[in-house]
């Protein structure tokens, strides 16, 4: 049949939302016969002329959103509904923004203080604070969704466009907890580093004598800046993002060039011993972490590359996404 | 929240049309096999304007209830699923009609 690329692109997220949202044991089924009847629809619809995008609109517009629809159907159950999740994952992520900053600043203050039991400790709290926290927060999103008035939190279904369905084949912009997250985490990296990283060193006995060890080599040091102004770049961009909220090509493009930032300062930190970065080599001479350093260094080379991996495979689909149309795999017959 | 006339009149129209809507489908299903939007076509030539949102999760409520039988059946360009009254839902249908009938005649003569 005859559907432009733009309306089968646009049917396929629909049928996908609306899928996701449907009862599991009879997704499969529900789905299968309502896009029978939405195509012997769209198909009535459009006559012998060519099904446009904007038909397809029209016409999913008349249906309703597919919240709306698989509520129909007697939607998945869930702790936090579709409506409420876009709040919930903004609060937690301002919440583990803040509990990370604490951690960091704690995790500070137990190496300085030389004590080797407190950094261990400092991790535990770290991981105790984040399961409470978002367990809290689950709990009092469930609350919040129990006992609001029946549809608060639900969407007008007069006046919600298909157009806003988020689109994965597309380029899609970072989420507003993702740039909220992300400029808090850059903005205490840059604090710490640029403010507190010479001053920082831990004192450990070898042998008799107790040494002073600095965790950063001289090249990271010396990285710092580089870093930092990378970091800044970054918050700015998410700064802009989320003033405008646009996805426009000159963001597109600033977010491009931010990753190869990202591969280029990945590639440095693989350049010279790892040592150069961490003083595992000092480490090693210590009582507490001489067993465990030649492992950390591996972990952090390891680290280092698969974040490398992660970075250049994302840095690819976002090229192929900025100059490529994506193409619908929906089946339409 | 504040009620006006017309959300009010707007909220008991639906509520009157949701039980009637049961006797509509399952009596266009009761010697014929539909499948979900040549039944909303139907419905609408007769004049019951009726959604996609509420017929066809009807349609499934009522094959639950085993008052209604499906079948696919590749039919034209693509597989459709057919509906019709099951043994059970005949019977049911039959009764609730009696029933329905005699509910209207009473309304009336309250009403009227």
């Amino acid at each position: 049949m005859k559907y432009s690329e733009e309306a089968k692109l646009l049917l396929e997220q629909y049928l996908w939302e609306l899928e996701r949202r449907l009862p599991f044991s009879r997704r499969k089924d529900i789905l299968r016969e309502f896009k029978s009847n939405l195509l012997d629809l769209l198909e009535e619809r459009s006559g012998d002329t060519q099904i446009s995008e904007h038909t397809a609109a029209e016409v999913l517009q008349e249906i309703g959103s597919p919240e709306h629809i698989a509520k129909q159907y007697g939607e998945e159950k869930v702790l936090i509904s579709a409506p409420l999740f876009p709040i919930f994952k903004l609060v937690a992520s301002i919440v583990a923004s803040v509990l990370t900053v604490l951690f960091l600043a704690d995790l500070f203050i137990s190496i300085g203080s030389g004590a080797e039991t407190a950094i261990f400790e400092t991790f535990g709290t770290f991981i105790g604070s984040l399961t409470g926290a978002f367990g809290m927060l689950t709990a009092v999103f469930y609350l919040i969704q129990r006992f609001s008035p029946s549809g608060y939190f639900e969407q007008d279904q007069e006046h919600w466009d298909p157009e806003h369905l988020p689109k994965p084949e597309y380029s899609t912009p970072p989420g507003i907890a993702e740039s909220v997250f992300s400029i808090i985490f850059s903005a205490v990296l840059i604090i710490l580093l640029t403010q507190f990283s010479r001053g920082l060193e831990y004192s450990r006995t070898i042998g008799s004598a107790h040494i002073y060890i600095p965790p950063f080599g001289s090249r990271l040091i010396a990285l710092i800046p580089l870093l930092s102004a990378r970091w800044v770049l970054g918050i700015g961009f998410h700064i802009i993002l989320l003033i405008k909220r646009a996805w426009n090509e000159p963001l597109r493009i600033s977010d491009l060039s931010l990753s190869f930032a990202d591969i280029a300062i990945l590639i440095m930190f693989l350049q010279g011993s790892p040592d150069a970065y961490i003083r595992f080599d000092l480490m090693e001479q210590t009582e507490v972490f001489g067993s465990v350093a030649p492992i950390l260094r591996w972990i952090f080379t390891g680290i280092i590359i698969l974040i490398l991996v992660l970075t250049v495979l994302d840095t690819l689909k976002k090229i192929k996404r900025l100059f490529f149309k994506p193409v619908s795999r929906i089946d339409l017959s | 929240m504040k009620h006006t006339t017309e959300s009010v009149l707007e909220r008991l129209l639906q509520e009157t049309r949701r039980g009637n809507l049961t006797i509509a489908v399952m009596s266009r299903l009761y010697d014929t096999d539909h499948y979900g939007y040549s039944l909303q076509k139907e419905l609408t030539e007769l004049g019951l304007d009726i959604n996609q949102d509420t017929l066809y999760p009807l349609l499934r409520r009522l094959e639950e209830q085993d008052l209604l039988e499906s079948k696919w059946i590749v039919d034209g360009s693509r597989p459709r699923r057919y509906y019709r009254l099951s043994a059970p839902g005949t019977q049911v249908f039959e009764q609730l009609l009696e029933q329905w009938n005699k509910l209207i005649q009473t309304i009336r003569s309250i009403v009227l």
